[in-house]
């Protein structure tokens, strides 16, 4: 087992004294490697990713980055949105530069790092387009470049393509693994897509329904070394997402 | 990541922001041609006899022009010009001010917006008369006109501006480090800004309102007492050609925040 970057120690969340959204979660997310978090919708698993984003004080439970308990976002820890959160009067080159003037970045240093990452995520050309002028994909595209200006170690993605139709989620995905070839990131990826989370991760957290807490952690253990387009063919690739259904069945009801 | 699927979509977007701008030439052409309609039909009506106080658009027009040229316009307006830049620029500022306040501040909100709601639900101009007693025949009257039915539109909608800031651009902005100043700055602000010129609009519409009312019913002077002194001695040309003359003021001055608004936020997404 690798390094563990993050941990979540017995994390619950309890909304108006009454809803419990989150039970008792604790979590090791390794270093380096992607994580999934799969549930039924309602489960509380972008409530989980946005207590590991600091944006939601849990009611019990601590989160340490590197043995540091934190209170609050971080320079550590960047996020990708489900909803992309791009600012629609912006261009694509302000908005990936956003975390970097939030900063206080010069505007010379800022540019320079956000076209790096525009060129890298395969926006070159559209850095002056604004959000209504992209399709979904190239949105979203957009929303990763920005979380990557900021250098975080840890990268947070809220059901990133779910807004994406079917094609342009499997290219995303493919072009998100190539990308975390050069990109040493350590990924927490919310899905409600257990083909989308065996594709993806080296790590499966499966959340039950309400209240969320975690029910199964899998270990794909797929290789990824070789050709991409033949994850999906693997053996163990279709018995890993035939498996983690038939645990997930009992709690879509 | 490598390749771009979309270069067509955006192709054609840009296209149809052409087609828009095209659009754009027509409308004026169009605008035209409805001012021209309205003056013909005023013309018509105005010579059929309907009544002695309404003169054909011809008449006014003239009128209209020798009332520059005589100083009767130039007399009345340096009456009416200062106390309505005065309120205008309080409504403007001070609208603004307490509207972004109150949608930034907690508690604020409760402790302002029942009297902006009442100010702007009830019939104000029933207060003008009052303000005569509190205010007396003076400028001041006019400017506190001005402002009580100006500004509550200015705040009320800067602030709902504020308040419709969507949630997931702050939570965004707070997961990126961004400090309370820079939310402001960089999302809060340029998310409200339509919301807030729409108010400015209203406003400025209010307070024209505003400053004809209280030169109508409280102090004969500026343009309200050359309506009312025209409508007094029949000169009905004259009277419609002072209600025409704030009409293109009040135009004047919408058209110019307008061009504030092009010039502060010069987007795309205006177009």
């Amino acid at each position: 087992m690798s390094d563990i970057i993050l941990e979540t120690e017995s994390i619950g969340v309890v909304y108006q004294q009454s809803v419990v959204a989150l039970e008792n979660v604790s979590l090791n997310i390794p270093s380096g490697k992607l994580t999934a978090i799969l549930g039924p919708s309602g489960c509380g698993k972008t409530t989980l990713l946005k207590v590991i984003a600091g944006l939601i004080e849990p009611s019990t439970g601590i989160i340490k980055v590197k043995g540091q308990q934190i209170t609050g976002p971080g320079p550590d820890r960047a996020l990708v949105f489900q909803d992309f959160a791009l600012l629609p009067w912006a261009t694509v080159l302000q908005n990936v530069a956003f975390g970097l003037r939030a900063r206080g970045i010069p505007k010379n240093e800022r540019e320079e790092t956000s076209l790096h990452y525009i060129k890298e995520v395969g926006l070159s050309g559209f850095e002056d387009k604004y959000p209504h002028q992209l399709s979904g994909g190239m949105r979203q595209r957009t929303g990763l470049a920005r979380a990557l200006t900021v250098n975080s170690d840890i990268l947070l993605m809220d059901e990133p393509f779910s807004a994406v139709d079917e094609q342009m989620r499997r290219k995303l995905q493919e072009d998100l693994l190539n990308l975390l070839k050069i990109e040493r990131k350590s990924v927490i990826f919310v899905t409600h897509s257990i083909e989308e989370a065996v594709y993806l991760a080296d790590q499966v957290v499966i959340l039950s329904g309400r209240p969320g807490s975690i029910a199964d952690i899998v270990y794909p253990e797929i290789d990824r070394r070789g050709d991409i387009d033949s994850i999906r063919r693997q053996p163990r690739y279709i018995e890993l997402v035939d498996e983690i259904w038939g645990s997930l069945r009992s709690y879509v009801e | 990541m490598s390749d771009i699927n979309n270069q067509k979509d955006t192709q054609d977007i840009d296209n149809l922001g052409t087609g828009i701008r095209s659009i754009k030439s027509d409308v004026l052409i169009w605008r035209i041609f409805s001012f021209f309609l309205v003056f013909s039909i005023w013309e018509v009506a105005g010579r059929a006899d309907i009544s002695i106080a309404f003169p054909p658009f011809s008449e006014v027009a003239l009128a209209f022009v020798s009332m520059i040229f005589s100083g009767e316009f130039s007399e009345a307006y340096a009456d009416s010009l200062p106390p309505l830049f005065i309120g205008l620029s309080i409504t403007i500022i001070g609208g603004v001010i307490i509207g972004i306040s109150i949608g930034l501040v907690r508690g604020a909100e409760w402790f302002i917006m029942p009297l902006l709601i009442i100010f702007q639900t009830a019939p104000v101009s029933a207060l003008i008369p009052m303000l005569t007693y509190i205010y007396g025949i003076s400028d001041t009257s006019k400017v506190v006109a001005i402002v009580i039915l100006g500004m509550p539109l200015v705040a009320l909608n800067s602030y709902k501006g504020i308040q419709a800031t969507n949630p997931s651009l702050l939570e965004m902005s707070e997961s990126f480090l961004a400090s309370r100043l820079n939310t402001i700055l960089f999302v809060i602000l340029p998310s409200a800004q339509k919301m807030i010129f729409a108010g400015l609009r209203l406003g400025i519409s209010g307070a024209f309102i505003g400053i004809v009312l209280a030169e109508l019913l409280i102090t004969p002077t500026g343009i309200g007492d050359l309506i009312t002194y025209n409508r007094f001695i029949a000169r009905y040309d004259k009277m419609f050609a002072t209600i025409v003359s704030i009409l293109v003021i009040a135009g004047l001055t919408l058209g110019f925040m307008r061009m504030v608004e092009e010039w502060l936020f010069p987007s795309e997404k205006n177009n």
